[in-house]
């Protein structure tokens, strides 16, 4: 008698235990990602790790799973997904890299019952594609739009887009941007396409940059598609003598881009900002998979972030921490 | 002479003080206008806040509620509330644009003050546009209809009554007005049910007049409702009609009990505005813009609606136990 007692007593907290599990305890965000030593993804890395503070406090987890390399990103990140699934998470973040690759193994979640939220790469348009909760991070043409417009609102009405990877699509859809949004707001731009033989190659592109502004004296800002290639721009604005007449810009930013925004010899960067990405996809799919929250915004876009003079010193703060 | 130079040691000491508050030595300061504490909507604001704050106290900062004592004098006093955060030292301020008339001088003069401003729950981005806001975090009355009668078409009732126990608030004709653009989209109509004013938040006779109205309109197969009270009339009332199986049941806000209707499958779904992602999203936005510059781009962020129906009904209650929802 006293044993069934015993024994009930159990079950009944095993039970209880269980159904307490089902909810919370076990709580297990997986979340794909690059490389920790990639620069860019160190400061996704450390909005995940915030973030995970906040499912901490829910009783969850976040599970980083780490592409080691990136010879076989598609390939390689559908192998991460389909780990997470054979480890029973609840949730699953993942950029989009290549979709050819990734998508047979995001349905595969969907149909394990694992929900998925796309960050970082893919966009408003293959989240509703896929059925996934949101997708949280930056689109190309939207980031162009925003340059263009911020250029022909601060004076700079002919503007070069400097195309180091020209075909490249994410490129591309920048440079478009750029134009139409000059387009918008009374300003013009062109793409500088440069040969394929110029790419990494600093020196190449800044003589092109310089021999395209000599030849047109009415151009008067010029935007890079990388931080790398805003440093080679910014060599060649110098070497043609144009410092302060041809306004500088970039997509993206490095510890240069923002050294020469402090200085005041570059206008502008435009940011994805990648430790909201990395923050928010883990607060909402914690939100979502504990509570059944969902955002009615979506795409979240983290980005266009711009950075000039006006929030250099945070963003330069925010450089220090590991933030941007 | 020595003055002058105790003077210059002091000037370069308060000019390295005042460079290391604009970074993360300090943290942020950031102020939280909203409804009263032991309200169960703004409780829920309030934990999306708290939640935020984790990070916030992690860097050094602080996030402080300033709620109404009561909701008598609503307007003059969240105004109130808005200039203490002023004069306690605020980095940054959210307060929802409950009454503009009273509060739009208040939120000025926090932008003339140079303080990051948000605005939350009431007001929309026209507010946040107005008043120099970095940004809107909240729900929308239009996109609530909207999706409300696009998710009853996508449902198969395409011939709808929206319920309106307010007739003339412009919140709710925006969403019985979406309710319409959303089913017509469809290849679905709607119509509004205006009651009188003498029927507000008397259950009975709410649910006498949708019982009337739909035994007079057979070919009516769904309701919609504009809060939770009267969506438990309506319930009441599809029943006393004996149409429980014509017609489907939605509306906005949810409760406990409507949260056991869609459960009991009584209520299709139920709109939510999500109070939890307002205080969590907008404190999180200060918090990094004031330590970090880094801003929000989407604008407006709209937190709701969310549909609740039985996809989603055990998390929302998992929800409403742990205080989020």
């Amino acid at each position: 008698m006293k044993t069934t007692t015993i024994l009930k007593a159990l079950l009944t907290a095993s039970v209880l235990a269980i159904s307490a599990g089902a909810v919370l305890a076990e709580t297990t965000i997986a979340v794909i990602g690059g490389k920790a030593d990639d620069p860019f993804f160190a400061k996704v890395k450390k909005g995940i790790d915030d973030g995970a503070l906040v499912v901490k406090a829910h009783g969850g987890k976040v599970n980083y799973l780490m592409l080691q390399n990136y010879d076989n990103i598609g390939g390689d990140a559908a192998n991460l997904i389909r780990t997470a699934i054979s480890q029973g998470v609840s949730i699953i973040a993942v950029p989009n890299w290549v979709p050819d690759a990734e998508d047979e193994a995001i349905k595969a979640a969907q149909a394990a019952g694992i929900p998925v939220i796309l960050y970082n790469s893919g966009g408003g348009d293959k989240a509703k594609e896929l059925g996934a909760i949101n997708y949280i991070g930056n689109e190309e043409y939207t980031a162009g739009l925003a340059a263009g417009a911020y250029f022909a609102t601060h004076g700079s009405k002919n503007v070069i887009c400097v195309n180091t990877v020209p075909g490249a699509q994410n490129l591309e859809d920048r440079c478009k941007g750029v134009a139409d949004g000059a387009g918008k707001n009374g300003g013009a731009s062109t793409q500088l396409p440069l040969p394929a033989s110029s790419f990494g190659d600093p020196t190449a592109v800044a003589e092109a940059v310089k021999a395209t502004l000599l030849k047109d004296t009415t151009i008067d800002g010029a935007i890079a598609v990388s931080a790398g290639d805003a440093n080679s721009a910014s060599t060649g604005i110098e070497q043609a003598g144009l410092a302060g007449k041809v306004s500088l810009a970039s997509f993206d930013m490095d510890g240069a881009g923002l050294d020469r925004i402090k200085a005041g010899t570059q206008l502008f960067a435009v940011d994805q900002q990648p430790w909201l990405q990395g923050f928010l996809a883990v607060t909402m799919a914690d939100a979502y998979v504990n509570y059944g929250l969902a955002l009615a915004t979506a795409p979240v876009l983290t980005g266009p972030g711009i950075v000039d003079s006006a929030n250099i010193d945070a963003t330069i703060a925010g450089a220090g921490a590991g933030y941007r | 002479m020595k003055s002058i130079k105790l003077l210059a040691a002091f000037a370069t000491v308060s000019a390295l003080v005042l460079g290391a508050g604009s970074a993360m030595a300090e943290g942020a300061k950031i102020f939280v206008i909203g409804g009263k504490a032991d309200d169960s909507f703004w409780s829920i604001v309030k934990r999306g806040a708290d939640d935020a704050g984790k990070l916030v106290a992690e860097q050094g900062g602080s996030v402080t509620w300033l709620g109404p004592q009561n909701y008598d004098n609503l307007g003059p006093d969240a105004a109130n509330l808005i200039r203490t955060a002023i004069s306690q030292g605020a980095t940054a301020i959210v307060g929802p644009n409950w009454v503009p008339e009273a509060m739009d001088e208040a939120f000025k003069a926090v932008v003339d003050a140079g303080i990051p401003l948000i605005i939350y729950n009431a007001g929309g981005l026209a507010a946040a546009d107005r008043l120099g806001a970095m940004n809107y975090v909240g729900s929308d009355d239009y996109q609530t209809g909207l999706s409300a009668g696009e998710y009853f078409a996508a449902h198969g009732q395409t011939k709808l009554v929206c319920v309106n126990t307010l007739p003339g608030a412009a919140n709710l004709e925006a969403q019985c007005k979406g309710l319409n653009d959303g089913v017509t989209a469809k290849g679905g109509t709607s119509e509004v049910l205006p009651l009188p004013s003498t029927s507000f938040g008397d259950a009975t006779a709410v649910t006498q007049a949708v019982a009337a109205f739909l035994q007079q309109h057979e070919d009516v197969t769904g309701v919609y409702t504009i809060g939770n009270m009267d969506a438990v009339s309506a319930n009441a009332a599809i029943m006393q009609a004996g149409a429980t199986d014509r017609v489907k049941l939605g509306g906005m806000n949810m409760d406990q009990t409507i949260l056991d209707n869609i459960k009991a499958g009584t209520q299709m779904f139920a709109m939510d505005q999500e109070g939890y992602y307002q205080g969590f999203l907008a404190v999180t936005i200060l918090n990094n813009y004031v330590n970090f510059g880094l801003s929000m781009p989407t604008r407006a962020i709209l937190t709701g609606p969310g549909i609740v129906d039985a996809s989603t009904v055990e998390a929302t209650l998992a929800g409403v136990a742990a205080g989020v929802r």
